[in-house]
């Protein structure tokens, strides 16, 4: 067995424990990822609102401000 | 009781001028006087600054009563419409206060509702006001509001 042929041999082996390794790492971010997903769903369900409160409007804060600051801006009657 | 234009309109301004200074108590008095008058229920301004007081005096049911007068009277102001809008949400009628946003909406494009209807896209994301999901997408989409 000449010297090129075991090089040619081993080569190949080598990439593909790379990409084994490589394809590992990858699986373990998407797991990490879906984890992650699955955790932020049931903490989502956890503080969901539940029967009538899913009907309810909460948030106006921002619709408070404008009409607080367009009702501060009215100075005199409109019509008379 | 009927008094002049002029003396209507001097009053008016005492009333704002009390709101001003945080002496809502003096304003409303004068403003609820005022209310006896004809020009009072002629003028949009009378009825939202009365709902304003009576907000800051954190009487909602009053609030929603001026609100709704000014809504009726002048059905293309968004102010009066986002006065009662808010009225009803404090006094927990989500249905009624969608179907003013959605009456008003209907016939006239939003400007201050702008920022309502990016609260409620944040509502449906949170899982509340999922009941009006449907109009209200429809409305944001109309009105080019996205969150």
């Amino acid at each position: 067995m000449g010297k090129g042929e075991v090089k040619g041999k081993s080569r190949p082996a080598k990439k593909k424990i790379k990409k084994t390794f490589q394809e590992e790492d990858h699986l373990e971010k998407v797991v990490k990822q879906v984890v992650g997903i699955f955790k932020a769903r049931q903490k989502n369900r956890k503080y969901a609102p539940k029967g009538m409160e899913q009907n309810k409007i909460r948030s106006i804060d921002k619709s408070e401000q404008n009409l607080q600051t367009e009702l501060n801006r009215l100075k005199g009657s409109s019509r008379a | 009781m009927e008094i002049s234009k002029n003396e209507y309109s001097n009053e008016f301004k005492k009333a704002v001028k009390m709101r001003d200074n945080s002496k809502f108590a003096h304003s409303i008095a004068i403003l609820e006087d005022l209310a006896k008058t004809s020009w009072a229920s002629k003028d949009l301004n009378f009825h939202l600054v009365s709902g304003g007081v009576y907000r800051s005096l954190n009487d909602h049911v009053q609030a929603l009563k001026c609100f709704k007068k000014a809504s009726i009277l002048f059905p293309e102001s968004e102010l009066a419409s986002l006065g009662l809008y808010l009225s009803y949400v404090k006094a927990d009628k989500s249905e009624k206060a969608i179907s003013e946003l959605k009456r008003y909406l209907d016939k006239y494009p939003a400007k201050l509702y702008k920022d309502t209807l990016a609260e409620l896209l944040d509502d449906f994301n949170s899982g509340y006001a999922t009941n009006f999901k449907n109009t209200v997408l429809s409305l944001a989409k109309r009105n080019k509001v996205v969150l």
